[in-house]
């Protein structure tokens, strides 16, 4: 993000565009409440009316699937209503006339029947967006990013952003909100198959060279190139390129679309190694499962969506044979003849984050105790954090200017069609988080939403079909089936159903379709065509239900009996 | 007079923090955990719907077995005298009463729940194999924590609820009366000055 969360509570204007705050980051979602309390306009794009639709100043219900389309027309109002801020265009940014090039041909008007959009709707909204003051907040969520078209789509935001002069000031600019607890922190450290710590490529020699000297290995054993992306997986197993694979914290088998192939595909490695810390339907498939420590039971940092460090302390001993996954990483380390020794967490922060990241050497711990953080950039011991990006226009690009980059629309890869004439969108819980190991843990959370979780559908759909509210559904696609259980929604848009993607039964991703564009490799988790039908006997599908989910949990208490070591008495002899 | 709580629905964000704070509350202080509290969303409200204490709690008056009674705090409802009736169901105007009783699976013999009806049966009507329900509503927590007042109205993330008593209503009324007479005030001198523009 360009700016800070707290940031969004002082922004003149906020602009939503695939992002459903209320039931990804409520806490947000809390900032966004408030902000419209303080006088914020709040526009709101998204095929839903989402929480945030409902108090918004311009609501724009886009067809699924526009986005390329929606956001080009929006930057064409921007240019077409004259509010282009000329000077920062001219000293900030490159290539506008080439982007024109492309951008001058999707008026409001045109792109109406792709986007389903009032062309004097989206105008004002664009007038609302471009000269509000003091600042506008370009916020987007997955709606964005599991779309064909997602690195497009940032593209056109950030343009968008520059054309205004919405960026390079107080509070402002663009906001992606992640998708993951924690994933800018992983992608801070590196956690990416092009990067080192702190951003720092792997094709760069001279980077290379300060890693292998750090780490006391020759430079030759670092990876010199771009390694492979976790959603191309199934596809490298396929082609006998991946034949082990070594899993931590994450349930494939959940959350990665088209799950049918991708378990067809795990079961011809050759290693499969899990490392989590509770028993998923993806550990039950593993060869080695190596038990980790949960939250409670480590301390470390999170990094929030904003760069904020926060630092977390660990309150209650690991359990059994569980240890934290930096002891498993060193010990394994160890064991395959590299000297990887640490004693704490804070000894891992300070040499392998502050010491090789310069963006984040001001972020001791002692400046995150408490209730303390620390927001990078904060290069010195002294530096205050930096909740604001390019302040100024200045940009980190080799020419210190923003690039405007402009792209055509596509359709989505799979459009519904007679067969499969619904479209499938795949959304987030807010009482579950992402594939509900943890959550599903939790009794309360448990008793507000469990199995199979809610295909939520429109009326008219259900009507036709016979489905009733509350009822049990059938679902599938070309990849495979589920079961759901229908909520009759009228605030989804028509012809399209919403499922939450951590059911076990009702999984949703037995249906995605696993399509990945070309730079980010993202799945295309927001759109596949599917049918649902209504099942004829509710109380035999209740009772199915019932027995699915309960011989699902016997088998993985099965698979984790294993660990159950029978207690012996040493002192009998 | 009763005291209740209220929502803003301009600031619920529509989370469910409300129900599960008021679900582990109940729980843990053994009472039925299924949530008091209520979440509506339509196209244009989302909001929690909870019991307003009514004054004349019809609840209360149907009540066969004296199962609901008047507190000094709230309308409580008395869990093992509850017959499961489902009168006071019937006659709440809010829809903020309904059965709940706690599911036997886990319990010797029964891995898990067997259901025999489906879901969408009201829950007036819907009765599960060996469950005995009672009536569950909301008594603002003072069953079993008074002091901790209700708890969904501190666990509001958007301070969406509020607890309406005596003292906020009078409040409330002051304010509304005020802005009230600043209204005249201004209807006032705006036909003043009109006057004097014309003069």
């Amino acid at each position: 993000m360009s700016c800070g969360v707290p940031g969004l509570e002082d922004a003149g204007c906020l602009f939503l565009f695939g992002y459903n705050p209320s039931a990804s980051h409520p806490i947000v979602s809390r900032r966004i409440v408030k902000a419209k309390e303080k006088g914020a306009k709040i526009i709101v794009a998204d095929p839903r009316v989402i929480e945030t639709a409902r108090i918004a100043d311009i609501y724009l219900p886009l067809k699924n699937g526009s986005n390329i389309a929606f956001l080009n027309a929006f930057a064409n109002a921007i240019v077409t209503e004259g509010l282009v801020d000329k000077e920062f265009v001219a000293e900030h940014t490159l290539g506008f006339d080439e982007w024109w090039e492309t951008i001058k041909d999707y008026t409001p008007e045109n792109t109406q029947e792709i986007t389903g959009i009032d062309p004097q709707m989206l105008r004002e909204a664009a007038r609302m967006y471009a000269s509000a003051e003091p600042s506008s907040i370009i916020c987007w969520g997955m709606g964005v990013c599991q779309h064909l078209q997602n690195v497009e789509a940032v593209h056109a935001c950030a343009a968008i952003a520059c054309i205004s002069g919405q960026i390079g000031k107080p509070n402002s600019g663009v906001a992606p909100v992640r998708g993951q607890n924690n994933v800018q922190g992983a992608c801070d450290m590196g956690a990416l198959p092009n990067y080192f710590p702190g951003y720092q490529k792997v094709t760069d020699p001279a980077i290379r060279q300060k890693f292998a000297d750090h780490w006391n290995v020759p430079v030759e054993k670092l990876s010199d190139h771009v390694g492979y992306k976790v959603s191309d997986l199934p596809k490298l197993i396929e082609e006998g390129k991946i034949h082990a694979f070594y899993n931590f914290g994450e349930d494939p088998l959940q959350t990665e679309p088209d799950v049918p192939h991708l378990k067809k595909m795990l079961e011809k490695l050759d290693l499969f190694i899990c490392q989590d810390i509770f028993m998923t339907q993806t550990c039950a498939e593993a060869d080695v499962i190596l038990p980790a420590t949960s939250w409670g039971e480590h301390e470390g940092t999170f990094t929030a969506c904003d760069r904020t460090f926060q630092y977390f302390s660990q309150s209650v001993p690991p359990k059994g044979e569980c240890k934290h996954d930096w002891q498993i990483f060193s010990e394994l380390a160890e064991r395959m003849g590299y000297d990887m020794h640490w004693e704490n967490a804070e000894e891992i922060w300070d040499t392998e984050c502050r010491e090789m990241w310069p963006n984040a050497y001001g972020a001791t711990y002692e400046k995150m105790a408490g209730t303390g953080h620390a927001q990078w950039p904060v290069p010195t011991l002294d530096h205050p954090g930096t909740p604001d990006l390019f302040l100024g226009g200045k940009f980190t690009t080799p020419e210190g200017k923003a690039h405007l980059i402009a792209h055509d629309y596509r359709d989505p890869s799979e459009m519904p069609d007679e067969e499969y004439p619904l479209i499938l969108c795949t959304v987030r819980e807010v009482g579950h988080y992402s594939c509900r190991s943890m959550t599903g843990n939790c009794k309360v959370l448990a008793l507000l939403a469990d199995e199979p979780g809610e295909l939520h559908i429109h009326p008219d759909d259900a009507d036709i079909r016979g489905i009733r509210d509350g009822e049990l559904v059938r679902a599938w696609s070309r990849r495979g089936e589920t079961m759901s259980r229908a909520v009759i929604d009228e605030r989804t848009n028509k012809g399209t159903i919403y499922m939450t993607y951590q059911w076990w039964i009702g999984k949703c991703n037995n249906l995605t379709l696993h399509h990945v564009d070309d730079r980010s490799r993202t799945p295309e988790d927001k759109f596949s065509a599917c049918q649902v039908e209504a099942l004829p006997d509710q109380k035999w599908a209740e009772q199915h239900l019932q027995e699915l989910y309960s011989q699902l949990k016997e088998d993985l208490a099965e698979v984790a009996s294993a660990q159950d070591i029978e207690p012996t008495c040493t002192d009998a002899s | 007079m009763n005291t209740f709580i209220a929502i803003e629905p301009e600031r619920c964000i529509g989370c469910g923090t409300c129900q599960a704070a008021c679900s582990e509350g109940h729980r843990r202080a053994g009472l039925q955990a299924e949530p008091r509290l209520a979440l509506v969303y339509t196209s244009q409200v989302s909001a929690a719907v909870t019991c307003h204490q009514c004054e004349g709690a019809p609840c209360l008056a149907v009540c066969p077995v004296d199962a609901i009674t008047r507190t000094e705090e709230a309308i409580v409802v008395s869990e093992q005298t509850c017959i499961g009736c489902k009168l006071c169901a019937i006659v709440c105007p809010f829809g903020a009463i309904h059965p709940s009783g706690t599911p036997i699976s886990g319990v010797v013999g029964t891995s898990f729940a067997t259901p025999s009806q489906p879901r969408g049966t009201s829950p007036l009507l819907a009765w599960d194999i060996g469950v005995y329900t009672c009536a569950v509503k909301c008594d603002l927590c003072s069953t079993y924590d008074p002091e901790g007042g209700p708890h969904c109205v501190k666990a509001c993330p958007t301070n969406a609820l509020y607890v309406r008593d005596a003292t906020t209503l009078t409040g409330i009324r002051k304010d509304k009366m005020k802005a009230a007479a600043s209204a005249n005030e201004i209807m006032m001198s705006r036909a003043s000055n009109e006057g004097g523009t014309h003069a």
